[in-house]
Formats: structure tokens, sequence, C-alpha cells
């Protein structure tokens, strides 16, 4: 899987690779007050993917310590987030066939983070309203410690295509 | 190193003895129920935790459990997946039930992993369905061993007895 980050910057917001096999977790930017400034993400990624005219899908979640090991496979797996806590490892895996994630970015709290979640989300079902692509939140648990990043996994392909609706 | 053990009925009616081959796993819940409860409180007593498992390759999950981190619970969650791992505690791994039926197989493991939570120090997730994939027979195994205090923590302490001098107080 490729791993992203994202930078804002004044007039937009520019995105980073990540190796996974680097061994350390990519540092994420604290994102700006504006809600509006990281929309701008979603507006890239998801333009992006309108212009490939291929069937896609993207999820949006919250998580809390990027792991050293993101992006790597297990199984079927796709590591995401690891915390150790107490003698406890706690690691969060993307399921399906994922193609990129990217971390948007860390929020000062969990109540913030749901709601600019909540407004990533209907931002993307708008941009992509009657289109090949669909928006949805990637889980709903798993936040474990103080950290709260924004990430969105990405897929295209006919994996993802829409079902058709009843 | 886990050392395997592989449990058989024993001469007396409901017992058992760990000193079996797989093939002479029973499938006798009853007999798993004793052995379980047999192990769940020496353990316990000892601090130490033991930790259920349902599969077709007990040999094969138990090698494969010496090494690394050792899965606890996991947790489907939309596209996401929970897992929590401990770091390979165990040391020893005893063959409890064996059976054709995937069903009974995991119904036993549930109904085995009830008993040690009553019992003891049982680290399996209270909600753990047990799931058993590939061809019969299927096992269903405990592994016990050292884990974590905070595994220990998490258990009720056992009350105290009170002492002659507080009972002295009392009257």
């Amino acid at each position: 899987m490729r791993v992203f980050t994202w930078k804002m910057e004044k007039e937009g917001a520019r995105r980073n690779v990540v190796r996974p096999a680097d061994g350390e977790a990519p540092s994420i930017e604290c994102l700006p007050d504006q809600p509006s400034n990281i929309e701008w993400v979603l507006t890239a990624m998801i333009n992006r993917l309108l212009d490939d005219e291929l069937d896609s899908a993207v999820s949006i979640g919250l998580g809390g310590c990027v792991s050293p090991h993101v992006g790597i496979h297990r199984d079927d797996l796709v590591e995401l987030f690891r915390m150790e806590r107490d003698g406890r490892i706690y690691v969060t895996y993307a399921q399906g066939q994922w193609q990129q994630v990217h971390f948007i970015g860390r929020m000062p709290t969990l109540d913030v983070a749901k709601g600019v979640r909540a407004r990533l989300v209907a931002h993307g079902q708008a941009l992509s309203e009657g289109r090949n692509c669909s928006v949805r939140v990637a889980g709903e648990e798993g936040l474990i410690g103080d950290e709260v990043v924004i990430f969105a996994l990405v897929g295209s392909g006919p994996l993802f295509a829409q079902e058709p609706a009843a | 190193m886990i050392q395997v053990h592989w449990w058989k009925p024993g001469r007396q009616e409901g017992s058992a003895s760990p000193f079996g081959r797989p093939e002479t796993v029973s499938d006798q819940l009853d007999v798993a129920e004793r052995a379980m409860r047999s192990l769940t409180t020496w353990n316990s007593l000892n601090d130490l935790a033991v930790y259920v498992t349902v599969g077709v390759d007990p040999e094969h999950a138990i090698e494969d459990a010496g090494d690394g981190l050792h899965a606890l619970a996991r947790h489907s969650d939309g596209d996401l997946v929970h897992v929590t791992y401990v770091a390979n505690p165990w040391r020893h791994a005893h063959v409890l039930f064996r059976t054709i039926d995937r069903v009974a197989a995991m119904g036993a493991a549930r109904y085995l992993a009830a008993v040690g939570h009553e019992v003891g120090h049982c680290v399996n997730d209270d909600a753990e369905r047990f799931e058993a994939e590939g061809q019969p027979p299927y096992f269903v195994w405990v592994l016990t061993g050292e884990l974590p205090e905070k595994v220990v923590d998490a258990v009720p302490a056992p009350a105290k007895a009170p002492s002659l001098l507080s009972l002295a107080a009392e009257e």
C-alpha cells in the first residue's frame, strides 16, 4: 500500500510520499484551525480519482499513533496504527484491497476530530455525488492514547464498483 | 519453547491425564472441563494465565505462538480491524478436546473459556467467537504461561481471610 502525508500550505495542500520500509512512523502535521483548509486535501484526492474515471472509494477514519510499520501487509491486512501500553500492543489494520492511505493531519481532541471527519465525509460525498466514487466512514473504534489522526483509505478499480441503486 | 501436553481420558470416569497423543484426545466435554478447571486453578494460584484456542493444527499453531506477538483479541470495525497483541508469554499448551464437528469444537472452546473466566486468569476476550477454519478434526487447546502483570491486576483479587486480631475486635 502506498502511504502519503499532507502538508497544508497557504493556497492549498501538498502531498508527500512515505516509504513503508523506513521503520519510522511518519510525522503528521497538525491541522490548521480553519476546517475549510482541510477540505483542500480531500478535494484534491477526490478530483484525482474522478479524473481517472475508474470506480473508486474513499474511506475516512480516525486513528491514534501511526505505526512505524505503516503500509506493511500482514496476511490480508495492512498496518496503520500501533501503540504499546501495559505490556499489550494495540494494532489497527485496514482490511480490503485499498491501494493508498493518506494521513491528512493531527487533531487536538477526539471531539474536534469527529466533527472534522463528519465534515470531510459530507464534503466528499457532495463532491462525488452521481459519480463513480463513494465516500464513507472507515470505522468507529480503535482510538487509543492521546493522539488523534485523520486518515483516508483510497482504492480504485473494478473491486470498488458502485452497487447499482435499488 | 512451548511444551505440548495431549490430554486423554483417565482411568477413572471423568478424569484426564496430560500424557496422551493427538489421536487419544477425547471428545468428552465433561472430561475437558475437569481438565480445564484443574489447569486454570493451578495456574491462577500461581499468577499465571490461560488462553483457549480452537483450530485444526495445534502443533503448528502452538509452535507459531512461541514466536513474536500473540493475538489476544481481534475486532472488525468497518474497513478496519483492531487486534490486541501480547508478546509471547506462553510456556505450556494443553490439548483438551478433539472432534470432527466444527460447531461442537467452537462451542467447546467457548464453554472452556467461560470455565476459565469463572475459575481464574483466562485472558480470552469475553465476546470471542472462536471461529474454526479448515478440515477436521478440530482441536481445542489451552495455552498457559506468564502474562504481563496487568492481566493479573485485571482479575479481582481474592478476599483475604480475616486475622484473629480483627475477629477479636469485632467481638
